[in-house]
């Protein structure tokens, strides 16, 4: 058996194969085309005025296209002041958090002290705790100390580090060779001109990763925006989605919140097109062993 | 800037600089991770109230957690949320990783349409779940076309898990990725030696790549259940008519629940022993994993 297999096996592996190839098409394409299905639908729906939602057969592509929905949006809805107050966060959290974590991240990776790796292991263990969990005293501590009322409280936790963070870089400043170091220490350079002029600008690609992953968290979270900022002036653009879905009461404006979904999902959409190769090589990093 | 004195100091103030470079990271670590855990088990003790402080009244929370009814349908829900959510993430994942990790021509482009789902915000995603799934939306418009009177996905108590878990797994591009890194780091040597020796495709899977990605789906396991426990947005979003909790409070997960409690009603103490609970209970399960990982997880040598 296994030797007439064997004796079979081109010609059987090719008469098979185109088969098999098909099926495997037709499954790949149909689950791709379903996964991207609800935003292209997405468009079409934002893209209606009210009458085009409820006339059935339902268009898929609504003519004529109302493109002014967009502009409506803004300036029904305030979307402007949920942008600007999202781009200051994710500014100044990813900015915070790059540097706070190149430095811890070039410690544990290329120095050696007392307490390393017992550091090393509670960054770690960080990346295990549920986050949700610690968003109930962070907001006692922040309205203890008069934050609540400010951006700050979504801006400081990540901007001091985060575990994630701080791993990734870690294994990539212990991936670039010790050599490079010593020979700046002879060369009479302190530690930090090290880490910010030698090591640092090797680790180019782990930032931008970095940069990417921050805004995505930042631009996306909905959680510590929502326990954070009541104010309704600091409303960032996921708090602003929460807020009009709320007013659309029985979907009398469906066209009008979806083109307001469509604006929140479009930039990151558009930075995962230019960035992709960093997204998915980025998360690679982390499923691997260390 | 060199004074002739530091050449004594140095010892001393090299052996600091080490830790100069994590000063931010240690003022995160000790009050936004470990502090805050600490603070959760203090606040839990106490009757807190943020205009007149907190006082200790004992295990009183505890005892109001767990005499609250609500509380234990928000852990049945959380928990069979998880058990439909875990293995069917793990199959789709690992069944998309492999469709994908065969190279065709479009295999670029389908990885791209899976993957973008999970990079939009995640109340935008719901929305568009919901839009797809309400009783007019195009879901049951395709199932009236095959001849089947579409359920009601979103204000039936029966069916709002289920299109919980099918929004989660809409989101699934992120363990594909991560299958998919671990599909392509398997030697192919070990294929070769499997088509040599004449084993079928199932044995192939069974013998080779199961074993070969166990750390990783491991790992994805871990923070699956993460995860799956933190779960809150579907249950936010997706019900008709908008009741946070959802038809029949079917929907109100265990985030929800403290969400409900500690800010809703501002019941600072009770709400951080339901954080307690909820971590002991994610130590336990991921606990139980590792145990079950040691014996079942092949790393390589």
């Amino acid at each position: 058996m296994r030797s007439k297999r064997s004796a079979n096996l081109v010609g059987a592996a090719f008469s098979a194969s185109n088969g098999r190839a098909a099926v495997h098409f037709a499954v790949l394409t149909l689950l791709s085309l379903s996964f991207a299905f609800p935003l292209v639908w997405l468009l079409s729906t934002a893209l209606k005025n009210g009458a085009q939602i409820y006339s059935k057969p339902t268009a898929f592509f609504p003519l004529p296209l109302h493109w002014s929905n967009f502009a409506d949006v803004f300036r029904q809805y305030g979307m402007l002041r949920y942008v600007k107050n999202t781009l200051i966060i994710v500014a100044a959290s990813t900015a915070g958090n790059i540097s706070a974590s190149s430095m811890a991240a070039y410690a544990l990776a290329r120095l050696r002290f007392r307490g390393r790796e017992a550091i090393f292991f509670a960054t770690l263990s960080c990346m295990f705790i549920p986050g949700f969990l610690l968003i109930v005293p962070r907001f006692v501590i922040f309205k203890n100390i008069g934050l609540i009322g400010t951006l700050l409280p979504v801006i400081l936790p990540p901007a001091l580090g985060t575990p994630f963070s701080v791993f990734m870089l870690r294994q990539f400043f212990r991936a670039i060779p010790p050599e490079l170091s010593e020979a700046a220490r002879i060369d009479g350079c302190n530690e930090y001109r090290i880490c910010f002029q030698i090591i640092a600008p090797l680790a180019k690609p782990a930032f931008i990763t970095l940069v990417i992953f921050n805004t995505q968290w930042r631009w996306n979270e909905f959680l510590a925006p929502l326990i954070y900022l009541t104010d309704e002036r600091l409303h960032t653009i996921t708090l602003g989605l929460y807020k009009i879905m709320g007013l659309d009461a029985e979907e009398p404006t469906t066209h009008m919140v979806m083109a307001a979904v469509a604006l929140s999902i479009v930039p990151i959409v558009v930075m995962f097109l230019i960035f992709q190769r960093y997204f998915v090589e980025g998360l690679s990093h982390v499923g691997m062993k260390r | 800037m060199r004074h002739l004195g530091t050449q004594h100091r140095k010892p001393l103030s090299s052996l600091l600089i080490p830790y100069s470079f994590l000063v931010p990271w240690l003022v995160a670590l000790g009050v936004f991770y470990f502090g805050a855990i600490g603070y959760t088990i203090v606040l839990s003790l106490m009757k807190y109230n943020l205009i007149a402080g907190g006082s200790f009244i004992g295990l009183d929370n505890y005892r109001n957690v767990f005499a609250d009814k609500l509380f234990w349908l928000s852990l049945k829900n959380t928990l069979v949320f998880l058990v439909m959510f875990i293995p069917a993430n793990l199959v789709v994942s690992l069944s998309i990783a492999m469709l994908l990790n065969k190279q065709t021509r479009t295999v670029g482009l389908n990885r791209l349409m899976i993957y973008l789902p999970a990079v939009i915000p995640s109340v935008a995603g719901a929305m568009l779940i919901r839009l797809v799934f309400i009783p007019s939306g195009i879901v049951n418009g395709l199932l009236e076309i095959v001849g089947i009177e579409g359920p009601f996905w979103l204000s039936n108590p029966h069916l709002i898990k289920t299109t919980s878990v099918l929004f989660m797994l809409w989101l699934c591009g992120t363990s594909v990725v991560i299958y998919l890194a671990g599909l392509k780091s398997i030697p192919t040597t070990y294929y070769e030696v499997g088509i040599i020796d004449g084993i079928g495709p199932l044995r192939k899977f069974f013998s080779i790549t199961l074993p070969m990605l166990s750390p990783t789906i491991f790992f994805r396991l871990v923070i699956d259940v993460i995860v799956g426990l933190m779960i809150m947005i579907p249950g936010l979003v997706l019900p008709v008519p908008r009741v946070p909790g959802g038809p029949a409070n079917a929907s109100r997960f265990y985030a929800i629940h403290l969400y409900d409690k500690a800010f809703k009603r501002f019941l600072l103490g009770e709400g951080s022993a339901l954080a307690i609970v909820l971590l002991c209970l994610c130590a336990l399960i991921t606990y139980f994993i590792i145990r079950l990982g040691e014996r079942r997880v092949y790393y390589e040598i």
